[in-house]
């Protein structure tokens, strides 16, 4: 029998095993990505409940990262309603061999947020409002909500990652992911060619990648 | 021609841009078409993109949360509660360009699901033939209500045809098939409900590696559909017996 191996720089998540006999090894679940699939069975069988816990869940998160992308609290709060409606609508769309529900959750969150800037202009109010939210994030009443979920630790696991890249590749990610950006328009703000901007983000990305855990590239 | 590793290397490129959410409209069609060319099978495709995704999903986790306003849940639950769900196809449709890695890998997954589980010829020919762009054939496979009608796989050649009840338009996509004698095609037919007078849907070849993707045009309801072997360019009525015939359910 072998034993499970754990690394040590993995995010701390909620685990258990469960030994697998045909192998005769030990499989590591993350409790919090089984609860998740969890929910989706239930959704899929038209749980209305199961939609609720979801949201309540990963809504904090799932706003935070609307509201930073689109600097638009009512925006935001319609960007996460319709994202959590889609994954309501069409459930099967998700599949656990891809990843986790987290991700794909928040992938569909963020992907709605910036087609929501980019359509509606309101990208010049988030560019207007970005000093507030970016230099002074309210502490207080959300920092409470982040204790309630227990994600510090993923949030200060993600922020130390995030300060061990080179400004100029955090830059880059900062302005594709939260700015909403296409590459061809942060080449053009910040006057480098584009090839630069995808080699940087290539090297910002893998570093990211292994600052949280992640194993060889393929 | 670029090597699988270099190919992979400039898919990394494509694929972080896209999980960023940050890809130009032309390298949208190059990662589609890199894609595309490894086919859904490519596990080092998959696991790159998973990677870049799952790496970006973190970045969430980067912000300050939100208290949702107090009302969120229940306005949430009241819009499900009018909103029928679509478990039958696993490829959302939820904006003009959906999420890429779940919407190229689910539709992905549900073409390979409709051939029958063979590998789809997805590869990028120099021949001009059977070639049209993949992300027509996916944003075809992710509309709402598209069926599958499969003919009998014969001799490791499969064709089936995908199509939307009621509607024209379809695709034709196959595997394994060999090329037609001469300078022959194949044409597949349509039967309308209540005739006896097949139409012809559309004349197509196989690329170099058997492989078939080519958009059809159906008879409005249709009850059957067969394939026969025809001079070039197709004929207007069958001029050999069909070498494929399905039922179809409109």
């Amino acid at each position: 029998m072998t034993a499970a191996v754990l690394d040590a720089r993995a995010p701390r998540r909620a685990w258990t095993t469960r030994h697998d006999r045909h192998n005769d090894r030990h499989v590591v679940i993350e409790l919090d990505s089984a609860r998740d699939q969890a929910l989706i069975r239930r959704i899929r069988a038209g749980e209305r409940a199961a939609l609720a816990e979801l949201f309540e869940r990963y809504a904090p998160i799932a706003l935070g990262l609307a509201r930073r992308v689109t600097g638009d609290a009512g925006l935001a709060e319609d960007v996460v309603q319709e994202a959590f409606l889609a994954v309501w609508e069409r459930p099967a769309t998700y599949r656990s061999d891809l990843g986790t529900v987290r991700t794909y959750l928040f992938s569909v969150v963020h992907h709605r947020a910036v087609d929501r800037v980019r359509r509606e202009s309101a990208h010049r109010r988030r560019l207007e409002r970005e000093a507030t939210l970016d230099t002074a994030a309210p502490r207080g009443v959300e920092d409470e909500v982040a204790d309630a979920l227990d994600s510090r630790q993923q949030h200060e696991q993600i922020q130390a990652a995030l300060g061990g890249i080179p400004e100029e590749q955090r830059r880059i990610i900062e302005m594709m992911y939260f700015r909403g950006m296409p590459q061809s328009k942060v080449a053009d703000e910040l006057g480098v060619p584009l090839g630069t901007v995808k080699s940087r983000a290539r090297l910002a990305m893998r570093k990211l990648h292994e600052a949280l855990g992640g194993g060889d590239r393929a | 021609m670029m090597r699988r590793n270099d190919e992979h290397e400039r898919l990394e490129d494509l694929a972080i841009a896209d999980a960023l959410d940050a890809l130009d409209d032309e390298d949208r069609r190059d990662l589609d078409a890199l894609l595309a060319a490894h086919g859904p099978a490519c596990a080092d495709c998959a696991s790159i993109r998973t990677r870049h995704f799952e790496t970006a999903a973190a970045l969430a986790d980067s912000v300050v949360p939100v208290a949702p306003s107090p009302h969120a849940t229940e306005r949430l639950l009241a819009a499900a509660a009018a909103t029928p769900q679509v478990t039958t196809m696993p490829a959302p449709s939820e904006s003009r360009r959906p999420h890429g890695l779940w919407r190229t890998l689910a539709v992905a997954a549900a073409v390979v699901l409709l051939v029958g589980g063979g590998a789809i010829g997805y590869a990028v020919n120099g021949t001009g033939r059977s070639n049209p762009s993949t992300s027509a054939l996916t944003d075809f496979v992710s509309q709402p209500n598209v069926r599958i009608a499969q003919f009998p796989a014969t001799n490791g050649q499969r064709v089936n045809v995908l199509y939307r009840p009621g509607l024209r338009d379809g695709w034709i996509v196959g595997t394994g098939m060999a090329q037609p004698p001469g300078n022959h095609v194949y044409e597949l037919w349509s039967l309308p409900a209540g005739t006896t007078r097949m139409q012809p849907a559309g004349t197509f070849q196989p690329d170099d590696h058997g492989a078939v993707r080519q958009r059809a045009k159906l008879a409005a309801r249709i009850t059957t559909l067969a394939v026969s072997v025809e001079p070039p360019g197709g004929s207007p009525q069958p001029t050999t017996p069909p070498i494929m015939v399905t039922k179809v359910k409109s």
